[in-house]
């Protein structure tokens, strides 16, 4: 069964889980975020020691926020797991996803679903295309080299004289942006 | 405005999703061993994902390489143990 849960996507693991509450599919999908797990711990850990008690108990409560959180994603459920563990004042609810991260959903459901339908392609294009020549002549350009112009990060932070996570945060925001307003526009 | 943005469809790519990095990825594109074509994918993905992007944080500092080869592989040893008992006992 392993190799079978291995070639499927996170979705039809996460489908498995909450559905048939197919253990091993719950393996797979814990083993499939491993390694994120382990970097993204590595720098919060004092000692190596300390990874025999942290990783055990992160993977029993990723285990159950599987099982449990209606996140859809789940490499944004491993997020919000982890950062809960190691900020655990911050009070975040676990089923709380924001208005800009839904919008994000939202619009990546869009493209997937206009896949094979030319004229709901052109028409999405166009309304992108829109929302894109609201942004700031900055944003703007860097969404262009990035997008278009498939320029790397390393690349346009030279380019600008920018640091790379400079342009990430760029590009980030940009995202949020033309999904929150692709959104609203959907509700006007 | 499409002068702005040359190659029309590409747009879309802001709203294409694109997987997690496996464990194969993750050290190859930060010691530089792809592809134009699959870092730019692997870029595309970085910019939403903040589960990737501090992992590969974390791994670009050399001293993280082999605590993360070890504790990934432990890792998984104790997914299959705790997961797959069946399998393990073969």
């Amino acid at each position: 069964m392993q190799p079978l849960l291995n070639n499927m996507n996170d979705k039809e693991l996460l489908n498995r889980i909450r559905k048939m509450r197919d253990e091993e599919a719950v393996g797979a999908l814990l083993e499939r975020y491993s390694h994120l797990l382990v970097a993204y711990c590595i720098p919060k850990m004092a000692s190596r020691e300390k990874s025999a008690e942290v990783i055990p108990a992160l993977l029993g409560t990723l285990d159950q926020n599987f099982r449990t959180m209606h996140i859809p994603r789940a490499n944004d459920c491993v997020a919000h797991t982890l950062a809960t563990y190691f900020n655990p004042k911050s009070n975040i609810h676990p089923n709380h996803v924001s208005r800009e991260v839904q919008a994000i959903y939202r619009a990546e459901n869009r493209v997937q679903q206009s896949g094979s339908n030319p004229i709901e392609r052109q028409q999405l294009c166009d309304e992108l295309l829109q929302r894109f020549a609201q942004l700031s002549p900055d944003d703007q350009q860097v969404v262009t080299q990035f997008y278009a112009e498939q320029q790397s990060f390393d690349e346009i932070a030279v380019a600008k004289g920018i640091s790379r996570d400079k342009v990430r945060n760029i590009l980030k925001d940009a995202r949020k942006k033309l999904a929150t307003q692709l959104m609203d526009q959907a509700y006007e | 405005m499409n002068n702005k943005f040359p190659i029309k469809e590409r747009i879309l790519k802001i709203f294409t999703p694109v997987r997690c990095l496996n464990r194969d990825q993750l050290p190859r594109y930060i010691d530089g061993k792809m592809t134009a074509i699959e870092k730019h994918l692997v870029e595309e993905h970085l910019v939403a994902c903040d589960l990737c992007y501090t992992a590969m944080q974390t791994l670009e500092k050399a001293a993280n390489r082999e605590p993360y080869e070890s504790l990934t592989t432990n890792t998984i040893s104790y997914i299959h143990q705790h997961y797959y008992p069946r399998h393990a006992m073969l």
